[in-house]
């Protein structure tokens, strides 16, 4: 049995949880007691008469039985009709892919982060444990982790653009992706919709710094989120394959302690951390919220946020159930990437 | 077989090893001397927790980060180990020893083919994959002769299908298979010493047997100098030239297979021979002796073994007892012998 049956049984049991999200979501939709499932469909102050009310609720099968409404409901939602949001004056669905490549830029950037700043820190704490590096990777990863994301993010603004900015310093902007000036006069002709990939592949570099510069506050405070528990899981799983008996048996080969620690130890310490990366990877695609209001990102967070304080609920419901299903195809993603590195998981 | 006067291969002197048991440097060694000449198999014995794999690891410099080497000298073909760099190390180990452990599975990395496991050697030892006239290969090469020296060295072994088996995983390999794996990674770098330590214990019993053979085999086709680290009597007569019986952390008798077996002196020998496990068993503990193992953190004071010990007298709770010389190739540390062979 190899990589691929192992995929396609994953697949399956992937389709069964996210039939579980569609029931959950349609019940907190239609099913809420005392409450009338057409009040999430109707602009407060905006009257609407009763012909095109009764419209809508043949629209919407309100007057089948629950279980039936549910099968249209679903078979909506295949066919991509997720509603209409008025927040963003858009459909729901293209709402969401429209802003979804920002979402994944900050995020995907923030775990490359935590993850190229966690492990090697993960890695010398346990190399020195209980020495002065252990300690100094302790105190600060427990420190990261007890402060409150928002305000790490508004203490970053403040120092490194108000500040700087001030000081007549090189300030790193604090809003936004790219700058306007920039983008008019660079235009950037999408691609993938990632900033980043898209100006590289077209050779539009002022556009890629610009987009850069907008990154690294956001991204860097996003990465906090991950960081302490990376760095603690990768020090415990070293240690803990550090006392292995295969590492023994390598040393007493004479192999040198550098492939001693990069092919015995690394390889088996690292699993650990992949699943941490991926679970917080899933988490900050879907609740990046705080941090995309914070630097303005315009990311589905930002969106959702901005849906919850317009009692938007077809856009929360359709931004829930579109968070769950990356939830779990990031997370088949990292099982299938645990299954590469581990052999014995795909049998 | 044994030569005198020839260099030894490994040489321990009054090695003396500490380990720190809750904040408190404990001793676990105490004067053990043993050495090994090239092409004999030394058998070193005793229960469990008498200091066998201690003796090993520090032979090799892979003590416990909680151990360290309090006095004493060990020699590996001549060159001393304690004192040296890591790197010194690296190259001494790599060019002169090499271990097989009691349980094969968990001293196989799983993420790991098999045959990845043994080439690795070779980075270690590039010289022995000089090619057929002595000349230097290029990469292509170089892997390829390294793959065909894996191979062959599985079959060596005794390995079905080594070609495929060489691609594999540890776990998809049986623990004797796996045992089998890991003494061809010893024998690759044809080193000048093994160190089978207990290779046996984790196997069921017919795979006991047939490692045991396979290592009497490989002992008499490419003449492998062996320490052979065990609780059981009966493989040390089944492949030991020499013997080394340890008690909690000293050496309590030394002498040929075969006046230990016709007249062991040191009591604990003795008893350890009345004991001998059928290789039909699991049974290994000592029935023959009352009580157990004194803890090392709280060693009895004089002769460790005179609580335990049916001859005890005068001298044995007040000093340690010296090892005395019976003959060129026998001695013990008994007071019982103290003034030559009794
Ligand atoms: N790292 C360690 N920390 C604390 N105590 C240790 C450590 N390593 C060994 N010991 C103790 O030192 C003593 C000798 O251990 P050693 O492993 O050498 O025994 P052994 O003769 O190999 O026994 P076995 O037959 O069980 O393998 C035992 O009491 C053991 O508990
Ligand atoms: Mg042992």
């Amino acid at each position: 049995m190899g990589l691929l049956g192992y995929t396609v049984r994953r697949l399956a049991g992937l389709g069964l949880v996210l039939l579980g999200v569609s029931i959950l979501v349609f019940v907190l939709l239609r099913g809420m007691p005392g409450v009338d499932p057409l009040s999430a469909y109707i602009t407060p102050g905006l009257p609407m008469s009763p012909e095109a009310l009764k419209g809508l609720r043949d629209e919407l099968h309100l007057d089948q039985p629950l279980p039936l409404q549910y099968v249209y409901y679903v078979a909506d939602l295949l066919r991509g009709d997720w509603g209409y949001s008025r927040t963003a004056a858009q459909l729901v669905i293209s709402a969401l892919i429209d802003r979804l490549p920002a979402t994944v830029e900050l995020a995907v950037s923030a775990v490359l982060l935590s993850t190229a700043i966690g492990v090697p820190a993960g890695i010398i704490a346990a190399l020195r444990r209980d020495r002065a590096p252990d300690i100094v990777v302790r105190v600060v990863s427990i420190t990261g982790i007890s402060f409150p994301v928002f305000w790490l993010g508004i203490l970053l603004q403040l120092v490194f653009f108000y500040y700087a900015g001030q000081l007549g310093l090189p300030a790193l902007p604090s809003r936004g992706r790219v700058d306007d000036l920039v983008a008019l006069q660079y235009p950037l002709s999408p691609i993938t919709g990632f900033f980043l990939i898209d100006s590289l592949l077209t050779g539009n570099l002022a556009f890629f710094a610009s987009a850069l510069a907008h990154l690294v506050l956001p991204a860097f405070t996003l990465s906090l989120i991950g960081l302490a528990t990376i760095v603690r899981i990768m020090r415990a799983s070293m240690l803990e394959v550090l006392r292995q008996d295969y590492i023994l048996l390598a040393r007493s080969k004479g192999l040198p302690l550098r492939t001693v620690l990069l092919r015995h130890a690394l390889r088996n310490a690292i699993t650990p951390v992949l699943t941490t990366a991926g679970t917080t990877l899933g988490i900050l695609l879907g609740g990046a919220v705080v941090v995309e209001t914070v630097f303005s990102w315009p990311g589905i967070g930002r969106l959702a946020a901005q849906g919850i304080l317009n009692n938007d609920s077809v856009l929360v419901v359709g931004f829930a159930l579109f968070v769950a299903t990356m939830m779990v195809l990031v997370n088949l993603a990292v099982d299938i990437l645990y299954a590469v590195v581990d052999p014995r998981v795909r049998y | 077989m044994t030569r005198l006067g020839e260099t030894a291969v490994l040489e321990v002197e009054d090695l003396c090893v500490e380990l720190s048991i809750g904040g408190r440097w404990v001793r676990a060694l105490n004067n053990v001397s043993l050495s090994v000449r090239p092409g004999e198999a030394l058998g070193l014995v005793g229960e469990s927790g008498s200091g066998k794999s201690l003796t090993a690891l520090a032979v090799a410099g892979l003590l416990p980060e909680n151990a360290r080497v309090v006095a004493g000298s060990i020699r590996l073909k001549g060159e001393a180990v304690l004192g040296r760099s890591e790197a010194e190390l690296n190259r001494l180990r790599g060019r002169a020893l090499a271990f097989i452990f009691q349980n094969p599975t968990s001293y196989l990395n799983p993420l790991l083919t098999v045959g990845v496991q043994i080439a690795e050697v070779f980075e270690v030892s590039p010289e022995l994959l000089a090619s057929e006239d002595g000349g230097r290969l290029r990469g292509g090469e170089r892997r390829k002769l390294a793959w065909r020296r894996v191979v062959e060295h599985l079959r060596l072994v005794h390995i079905p299908d080594p070609e495929r088996v060489a691609r594999q995983y540890p776990f998809e390999l049986s623990g004797g298979m796996q045992q089998r794996v890991v003494i061809a990674m010893a024998l690759i770098r044809r080193p000048s010493l093994v160190i089978a330590d207990e290779i046996t214990t984790a196997l069921d019993v017919t795979v006991q047997a047939q490692i045991l053979r396979l290592l009497a085999e490989l002992r008499a086709s490419i003449g492998m100098t062996l320490l052979l680290i065990t609780h059981d009597m009966g493989i040390v007569a089944q492949l030991a030239d020499r013997v080394a019986v340890m008690y909690s952390g000293s050496v309590v008798e030394t002498s040929d297979v075969a006046s230990l077996f016709a007249a062991a002196r040191h009591p604990y020998a003795k008893a350890l021979l009345e004991a001998v496990p059928r290789i039909d068993g699991n049974e290994t503990t000592l029935r023959a002796i009352p009580g157990a193992i004194p803890a090392i953190t709280n060693p009895p004071p004089g002769c460790r073994f005179h609580l335990r010990c049916p001859r005890v007298f005068g001298p044995c709770a007040g000093t340690v007892p010296p090892a005395v010389a019976l003959g060129e190739q026998h001695s013990v540390a008994c007071h019982l012998y103290r003034d030559g062979p009794a």
